[in-house]
Formats: structure tokens, C-alpha cells, sequence
């Protein structure tokens, strides 16, 4: 299309007299020279191209971006033929028709550049809807596949950090202490402390850009969150904060990742269904309203009836934005990033990070041009109450953020501030509260914590309790953390206290239930958790794994030991020396209860690093009872101790004694052992079978435009063996993503074949499931080959999930039609009977 | 009657002592021996003739040149990863050395320190080797174990 227009625009460049060689025109002109008659010999066409380029530098315009990809295509060069186009796209969309943009589209998924295909993908859809053509949902579902797999790019790589030294701990510690204190200073230098001595603490660094924002030390703060997602890829607190705090930047790029940091926040916390709420309104506000009613509706279902009623209009609304056109929205954001004012508030916050007086007033001349510039730009409105309060200007302060949250009330950085400039305040108490609240309804965790305490203060107990859940619920591992269960305690005590006297004992009973009955539906049981997340099972095998060595099969043989001679004149204290020294340890080493614990706690850290709050404690069926064992053979320390050391032991205190071991004996036995494993296997593996194999290599074709070849299946998979199953020690989600890739790559074959078999072990016996895909395809392809790529292509991938789940990769020759095979081997289930 | 001899190979003493605990206690006349890694329980196999064996499983404080296996293939099969193999030669170090000792065992009980109770097959696989294997429950107490090891039941 855009062909027919070339000349005239060629015309029109600039500059067409030859007058010195990099004149653009001179380029331009010498270009057509070289092209001009008929085909042109390659050299010619090599040169003609280097001079547009070279005029195309010296002076850009559509025209030569428009014969630049001409030459490009005539040299058979699709990707540069495919970066003008996009260039000269860039300038003047009209050009290009629906199939050059699906070229693009195509092209720039080729080379990687995602963002660009869903870009160009967008063009073609839109184009469709306005001629009211239907039937392009494949384009949709590209559009989604790119815009995943470009997230699960910006995923970082887990690190590995030592855990916090004793040392660091104890500044932390500090640290805390003085933010109790309200002490910012000495906090942040203990904080910062407990950072150099262990450089991988994510709690001191989240703490430590608490206290920075706090400050209005915007940089910072980023800087010590950023440094918490180092150390912890997938901490929910920390993607929280730096999503907040980003937000209120008033830059794209930092908003941009806030959102991207929102979703991540909203992925990791499927309980949490107010931060996809949250979502919505912040792609909304960013102008794409595709992605803001996707999240609207997986909000949808979770929320109550009012709420429905209340997003009903948005909702409306975001489906109108979506119809009205495919062409994207310019932002419509509360502090433009736009504004004229940037520049002056970037070079205020510079000066403002400074530590002197002088600086500070530079940045005090900055912040007044932005305020001149964009009276309602907020940022500069926030980082100037900041510098009044550094000066102990309180009233210009609070002048200040009353006028930013005037101008956004949904700003909960302002509120906050405005909150925490008031409690300063002795006399201002009450107007404290009303910013808290006003704090919390824009979605502070900081005013849940602050608005729990006040409660707490004025002896209003179920309300601070209730405040203390829902911070406990949004930041398990938020700066209060510590505090506010203390808080909950207390609460819980006192309520505990004032409903029993005035209840009596029935009602105190139902209260204790109720209580009880709360803790054991708090959180997630290991088996809830791995169902939700089963690629969380490889990890969680191995801490198992120890949990099972160290308590149900040590232990189990120690205390049935014990029990055993329970019956026997005088055996449990004869018993006792040894179970002092393994239960509880000596010379230093841990004891099995701590080893135990340890193991437990190890898990939930586990979980809370995947984003899912474990209560093995009270909720888990399989765990909390040696939760429990834990506690009574604990608290049974003492009187084992004393019974080790003098041989006897009060009557009554000895057959308590007797029944805290046969009670633990009974829990940490095989049958616990055997029941988890038996929940890791579940969730953990994979029925294979054949037919849904074909299904997937049907669906890949599909999804890759490419001919389904035939799949003939082989040894187990072979017809007079159908119905045949084998279960794999891999999770379905990467068993499937490992078949995908296969698949991917084996699409140009003519045929293809699919060997299953089982095998042992030649050593441990162990069972195994063995998969080898046969093609036709006649490029070379080794195991090392394999191994080699690089993760996030093909089968790299598949390399990385076997590697993951202990399988192996190998590349087989193949026989007559078949040139190789791709063979992959993993553990398999046993079937019991 | 000359004492029963039994070799427990381990890489700590949890085992050896805990048996020697119960024997004590109950008056068996028992002799027991330890072996830390698969050359010292060969030796001892071939010196002590033991009436029978028990062998623990994981190894992890074996240093890695002690460990049973075949580490260079192990090595090649994990794609060139070693750290992987050492761990997977320590893991399943017990078996190793069952696999070595099987042609000195003819006879001979053994309880390997592994709970077979989902994977039937697999001790059935290894019996083939070893035809007296048992394995051990992870909830068996010790004196269960040693039962076995004194009477072949």
C-alpha cells in the first residue's frame, strides 16, 4: 500500500542539488542513481541502502524511512524491512495496511520485542472491529500469551543471601525499638546498620524504607524496597510499598512499573481481592481500559453485593472506553506526568536529598516554580510539607498537604503524612484520627496500624482487634508486624477479660471458641497451599523431607523407644538422660523439638516467600497436632531434666510425664510421615496419558498457525496399551509448559511418534517414567544442545524443568522415517493397590 | 552361644547406639559394629562375617570422595552438573551400597533404613538382588529393627 505514495514523497525530501556528500538529499538523490535502472546488483542495492541510511540520519523523514524499507525488502532483509516500516508507522499509521501490520506483528515477535507485536497485534484488531469483522480471536489470544510471557520476563531470579547474622538482628531489633520511640533517626542508622552486617535482611531493608518514606526521602525509600525485592523476589510487603510509593511519582516509567509491581502484589495475594480493585482503578487511570476491567472482573466474583453495585458504573464506563476505539488512551492521571512542573520538582528532590540548609532552600525556589508551573501538581506539594516539617514548621506543613489532599483525596501518601504531622501533636489528637481514616478509606496499611493503637487507647477492644487482623491480613511481614500481634493478644486477652466477667463462663467458653475457631481459619493448611501452587512442591519436598527425618523417623524411634518402657521398673528414668540429650539437645547442638520447629517454621517461610500465608499451627490437620506435640513435650522439659539428673520424680508428675510421651509418640509416627508424603505426591505429580498429550500437540499447532502432524504413540502409549497411566513427579502446569515446547519445536516434522515406557533404577530401584518424541527433522540436535540454551527459549525451557524436577534430557537417534528423538525421564509414582 | 554380630553402616552413631542401648537393657548378647562408609563396611563384611546388617540411607556428612558410586557417570547423566550428582550419591547413599554389597550378602538379613510402604514394587525390585532386604517403617521403633536383626524376623 505504502509503495504507491513512495515517489510523491520522495519528491518532497529536501535538499535534491548534490552539494556536499552528506547532504541528506545528495544521499537521496545518489541512492535512486544506483536503483534506478531496473534490478539492481547487489553491490548497488547495498550502497543505495547505505546512503539512505546515511540520509536518514543526517535527516529523518517518512519518505526515506518508507525507501529504506523498500530497499530492505528488496535485498530480502525482513527485519530491517520490518524496523522502518515500524518507523515510518510511528509517523503516519494510515500508510500501512492490515496485512503490513500483521508482517510487523509477526516480525517482532520473531526477534523478541513483544511489546512492539501486542502494539502492531492491536493495530490489526482494531482495524477489524471498524469494518465489523469478526473471527480474529487468535490475535486476542497472542495478545494475552505476549503480554505473560513479557511479565514472566521482568520476573527476577530468586538470589541467595545468608540469613541475618545475630549481629544484624540485634540492630534490627534496634531498629524497631526506636521506631516505637518514634525515634526516625536512630532507627534508620540501626536499620541501615542491620543492612551492611547482613546485606540480604529484607525485613531492615522493608523497615528501613518505611522510615525514608516517611521522611519524604522518596529515593531512598525506593532504594531500600528495591533492596527487600533483592533479597526477596516475591515479598508481598515490599511490592507493596514500592507499587505505592511509585505511584505517587509523577514520571511514566515509574508508574509503569508500580503497576506491573500491583499485579504482582495482587498475584501473590488471592486473598487479598481489594488490591485487584486497586488495579483497576490504577490501569484505568493510566488510560488502558483492557487491562483495567480485566482485573475489575477477576475482582468481580470476590466482592460483596454493595460493592458490585458500587463498580457498577466504572465497570460501564471502562466497557465504553474499551468500544469507542482500539486507539490508546492518553493517560488520564491525577498528577500528570506531563506537567510543567517535573522538572522542577525532579531538581527540588535532588536538593531536598542533600544534607545541608542551603541545598534545602534550592530545592524550597524549585518546588515554588512548580507550584507556579502546576498548582496541582501533588508530588511537589508533599515534598514541600516535607521541608517545613525538617524546619519544625508545623502550621506550613499542615497548610501544605491539606491543600495535596484537597487537590487528590485519594492519595494515601499525603493523608499519612498529614496523619503522622497532627499525632505529633499533643492538642490535635482528634484531628490525627480523622486524617487516619481518611488515610485508611484510600487504602493505607500504615492508618489500619495507627487507627488499631487509637482504639486500642480509647478501650475500644473488638474495634482494635479488628484493626490489628486486617493489618496482620494485608502486612504479615510489614514494619508493625511484631507490634500489632502483640496488639491482638492484648486485645484478645482483654476481650477475653471483660466479656468473661460480664458473661460469665458460657459466654467466655464461646468466646474462646469463636477464637479458636478464627485461628483455625486463618491461613492456608500445607495441603490447600500446595494445591494452589504446586511448583511450590519441589522446595517444599525437601523441608519435608527433613521434617519427616528428623521428627517422625528419629523421633518416632525415640520416643517408641521411651514408650516402650514406660511399662518397665524404673525404664523412663533409665530412659531419660538419653531423651534430655535428644529431645533438647546438648553441647550446643540442636535438639529434636527445635530441629522440628525449625523444619516447620522453615516451610511457612517457604510459603510466605511463594505468597501464601501458612497456619500449620492450628488449621492444619496433619501438622498441628505435633504442633501441639512440640509444646507438651516443651513445657515436659523440666521434670524430664530433673528426672534424668535424680532418677525419680513425683508420682503425679510422672504419669504426666508418661502421657506427654505416648501423646507424642502417637503423633510423630509413619502414619504422619506417610500422610504427607502422600499430599506432596498429590500435588506434586502428573497423570500422563496419551490422549491428553495429542490434545496438547493439537492445541500448540493451533496456536502456531502450523499443520497438527500425526502421533503415533509407542510402547505404553501404543493402542493395545491404551489406558494404560503413569503418574510423574512433576506438578501439571510444568509438565504441561515441558510438552508445550517439545511440541513447539517439532511442529515442522511430517509425523511423529511418542514412546512411553517405565523403568527402574538399575541402583535404588526407584521407579521411572521415560518419554521420547521422535520427529523427522534433519538439523542436528545434541543433548548438550539442549542444555545450553538459554532458559527462556524453546528447549531451554525444557532443560530448566528437568533440571528442576530431577528428571533428565537426552537426545536418541531416531529409526527410518524418524531422524532423532528428544527423550525426558522422570520419578515416577508407584501404584499401590 | 556365641553372640549374634550385627554391622550397622551409617555416617553417625544414632543407630549403633541406639541398638546397643536396647541390647544392653534387655541382656541380648549382641555384638555390634559400625561401619562409616562402603570401604570399611566391605572390610568388615569380609572380616566379621556379621549375622546381619543394617544400613541407613542418607549420608549427607560423608565428604563427597567417600561416597559410594559412580560419580563420573552420575556426573554425565545430570548434564555436567556435579553438584547435583554428590547430592544424589548422598541421598540415596544406602542404596549404593547395598547395590555393591549385594554379591557378599548372600544370606545374609539386611534393613535398609527406608520405608518402602508406597513403593512395594521397588523393595520387591531390590530383593531380587537381595533376596533377605527388609525396610524399615518410618514409625518402626528400634526395637523392631533390632528384632529383625537378631532373629531374621
Amino acid at each position: 500500500m505504502w509503495q504507491a505514495i513512495l515517489p510523491v514523497l520522495l519528491a518532497a525530501t529536501p535538499g535534491t542539488v548534490p552539494e556536499c556528500a552528506d547532504d541528506p538529499g545528495s544521499l537521496a538523490e545518489q541512492a535512486e542513481g544506483l536503483v534506478a535502472a531496473g534490478t539492481p546488483v547487489p553491490e548497488n542495492l547495498a550502497r543505495a541502502r547505505d546512503f539512505v541510511r546515511r540520509a536518514r540520519l543526517a535527516s529523518p523523514s517518512l519518505a526515506l524511512a518508507l525507501r529504506g524499507a523498500d530497499l530492505a525488502a528488496a535485498a530480502g532483509d525482513a527485519d530491517d524491512e520490518a524496523r522502518l516500516l515500524e518507523v515510518a508507522a510511528k509517523e503516519a499509521p494510515e500508510f500501512l495496511s492490515v496485512a503490513e501490520r500483521l508482517m510487523l506483528a509477526r516480525q517482532a515477535e520473531a526477534r523478541g520485542d513483544r511489546r512492539g507485536a501486542i502494539l502492531q497485534y492491536g493495530h490489526v484488531l482494531a482495524a477489524l472491529a471498524r469494518r465489523g469483522q469478526s473471527g480474529a480471536d487468535w490475535i486476542g489470544e497472542s495478545i494475552r500469551r505476549l503480554d505473560a510471557e513479557e511479565e514472566a520476563r521482568k520476573l527476577p531470579e530468586r538470589p541467595g543471601f545468608a540469613p541475618a547474622s545475630a549481629d544484624a538482628r540485634r540492630a534490627f531489633a534496634d531498629g524497631k525499638a526506636a521506631l516505637r520511640r518514634a525515634a526516625n533517626e536512630p532507627a534508620r542508622d540501626a536499620f541501615r546498620r542491620a543492612l551492611r552486617l547482613s546485606p540480604g535482611y529484607s525485613e531492615a531493608a522493608l523497615a528501613l524504607g518505611s522510615v525514608e518514606e516517611r521522611d519524604g526521602r522518596t529515593a531512598e525509600a525506593a532504594a531500600a524496597y528495591r533492596t527487600a525485592l533483592a533479597a526477596d523476589p516475591d515479598g508481598f510487603e515490599a511490592l507493596l510499598a514500592l507499587a505505592n510509593l511509585l505511584w505517587n511519582e509523577p514520571d511514566r516509567p515509574a508508574k509503569e512499573e508500580s503497576l506491573a509491581l500491583l499485579d504482582r502484589a495482587a498475584a501473590l495475594r488471592p486473598d487479598l481481592p481489594r488490591l485487584l480493585r486497586e488495579a483497576a482503578n490504577r490501569w484505568a487511570a493510566w488510560g488502558d481500559p483492557a487491562r483495567a476491567l480485566e482485573r475489575l472482573d477477576a475482582w468481580w466474583p470476590a466482592a460483596s453485593p454493595e460493592e458490585r453495585t458500587g463498580a457498577g458504573a466504572f465497570r460501564a464506563r471502562l466497557r465504553a472506553r474499551l468500544m469507542r476505539t482500539g486507539v490508546p488512551e492518553p493517560a488520564a492521571l491525577a498528577s500528570d506526568p506531563a506537567s510543567p512542573a517535573v522538572g522542577a520538582f525532579r531538581l527540588a528532590q535532588v536538593y531536598a536529598g542533600r544534607p545541608d540548609a542551603r541545598s534545602w532552600d534550592d530545592a524550597e525556589s524549585e518546588l515554588a516554580e512548580a507550584e507556579r508551573l502546576d498548582p496541582l501538581f501533588v508530588p511537589a506539594l508533599e515534598l514541600r510539607a516535607a521541608l517545613h516539617e525538617r524546619r519544625d514548621d508545623l502550621a506550613g506543613a499542615e497548610e501544605v498537604l491539606r491543600r495535596a489532599v484537597a487537590v487528590d483525596p485519594s492519595r494515601t501518601a499525603a493523608w499519612e503524612r498529614l496523619a503522622e504531622l497532627l499525632a505529633r501533636q499533643p492538642a490535635r489528637a482528634h484531628d490525627a484520627k480523622t486524617a487516619w481514616e481518611h488515610a485508611e478509606q484510600a487504602g493505607s496499611r500504615e492508618a489500619l496500624f495507627a487507627l488499631a493503637r487509637i482504639a486500642s487507647g480509647e478501650g475500644r477492644s473488638s474495634r482494635a482487634a479488628a484493626l490489628f487482623r486486617r493489618y496482620l491480613a494485608e502486612a504479615a511481614g510489614g514494619v508493625h508486624a511484631e507490634e500489632a500481634r502483640a496488639g491482638l493478644e492484648r486485645e484478645e486477652r482483654r476481650q477475653e477479660t471483660l466479656r468473661g466477667a460480664a458473661l460469665g463462663a458460657g459466654a467466655f467458653a464461646l468466646l474462646a471458641g469463636g477464637l479458636s475457631w478464627s485461628r483455625r481459619r486463618m491461613g492456608l493448611t500445607l495441603d490447600e497451599w500446595l494445591r494452589r501452587d504446586p511448583g511450590a512442591t519441589r522446595d517444599a519436598r525437601s523441608v519435608a523431607g527433613r521434617l519427616s527425618h528428623e521428627a517422625f523417623k528419629h523421633g518416632g524411634l525415640l520416643l517408641g523407644e521411651a514408650v516402650e518402657r514406660l511399662n518397665s521398673r524404673g525404664g523412663l528414668a533409665e530412659a531419660a538422660p538419653l531423651l534430655v540429650e535428644r529431645l533438647y539437645g546438648a553441647s550446643g547442638a540442636p535438639g529434636l523439638v527445635a530441629e522440628t520447629r525449625t523444619a516447620l517454621s522453615d516451610l511457612e517461610a517457604l510459603a510466605r516467600r511463594r505468597g501464601a500465608r501458612l497456619n500449620l499451627r492450628f488449621k492444619d490437620p496433619l501438622l498441628s497436632p505435633v504442633s501441639r506435640s512440640l509444646d507438651a513435650l516443651e513445657r515436659a522439659e523440666r521434670d524430664l531434666t530433673r528426672l534424668a539428673g535424680t532418677g525419680s520424680l513425683p508420682a503425679r508428675r510422672l504419669e504426666a510425664l508418661r502421657r506427654t510421651l505416648r501423646a507424642a509418640a502417637s503423633v510423630l509416627s509413619s502414619r504422619t510421615a506417610q500422610l504427607s508424603t502422600a499430599g506432596l505426591d498429590a500435588a506434586g505429580s502428573t497423570e500422563v496419558r496419551f490422549d491428553r498429550l495429542a490434545s496438547l500437540l493439537a492445541s500448540v499447532a493451533r496456536e502456531k498457525d502450523a499443520a497438527e502432524p500425526p502421533l503415533a504413540g509407542l510402547g505404553l502409549f501404543a493402542a493395545t496399551s491404551d489406558g494404560k497411566r503413569v503418574r510423574v513427579r512433576v506438578p501439571e502446569g510444568d509438565w504441561t509448559t515441558l510438552w508445550r515446547n517439545l511440541f513447539a519445536n517439532a511442529l515442522q516434522t511430517p509425523r511423529l511418534a511418542l514412546l512411553a515406557e517405565e523403568r527402574r533404577d538399575p541402583v535404588t530401584g526407584q521407579a521411572l517414567a521415560r518419554f521420547v518424541l521422535f520427529d523427522g527433522d534433519p538439523r542436528l540436535l545434541t543433548a548438550e544442545m539442549i542444555r545450553g540454551r538459554a532458559a527462556e527459549r524453546g528447549l531451554g525451557v525444557v532443560a530448566d524443568l528437568v533440571r528442576r524436577w530431577d528428571g533428565l534430557v537426552d537426545v536418541t537417534p531416531g529409526t527410518g522415517e524418524f531422524t532423532k528423538g528428544v527423550a525426558v525421564e522422570f520419578a515416577a509414582v508407584e501404584e499401590t493397590a | 552361644m556365641t553372640a549374634r554380630r550385627i554391622l550397622v553402616v551409617e555416617d553417625g552413631t544414632e543407630y549403633v547406639d541406639g541398638f546397643e542401648r536396647l541390647a544392653s537393657a534387655r541382656g541380648l548378647d549382641a555384638v555390634f559394629s559400625r561401619a562409616l562408609d562402603l570401604e570399611t563396611a566391605r572390610a568388615a563384611l569380609v572380616a566379621e562375617l556379621p549375622d546381619a546388617l543394617f544400613l541407613d540411607v542418607v549420608f549427607d556428612r560423608t565428604p563427597e570422595d567417600r561416597l559410594a558410586g559412580d560419580a563420573g557417570s552420575l556426573v554425565a547423566r545430570f548434564g555436567g552438573d556435579r553438584a547435583r550428582a554428590v547430592r544424589h550419591l548422598a541421598t540415596h547413599q544406602g542404596f549404593y551400597i547395598l547395590d555393591a554389597l549385594a554379591p557378599l550378602l548372600a544370606g545374609v538379613p539386611v534393613v535398609l533404613a527406608y520405608d518402602f510402604a508406597v513403593e512395594p514394587q521397588r523393595l520387591e525390585t531390590l530383593r531380587g538382588r537381595v533376596r533377605g532386604l527388609s525396610g524399615l517403617p518410618d514409625g518402626a521403633s528400634l526395637s523392631a529393627a533390632l528384632d529383625f536383626l537378631l532373629k531374621g524376623k
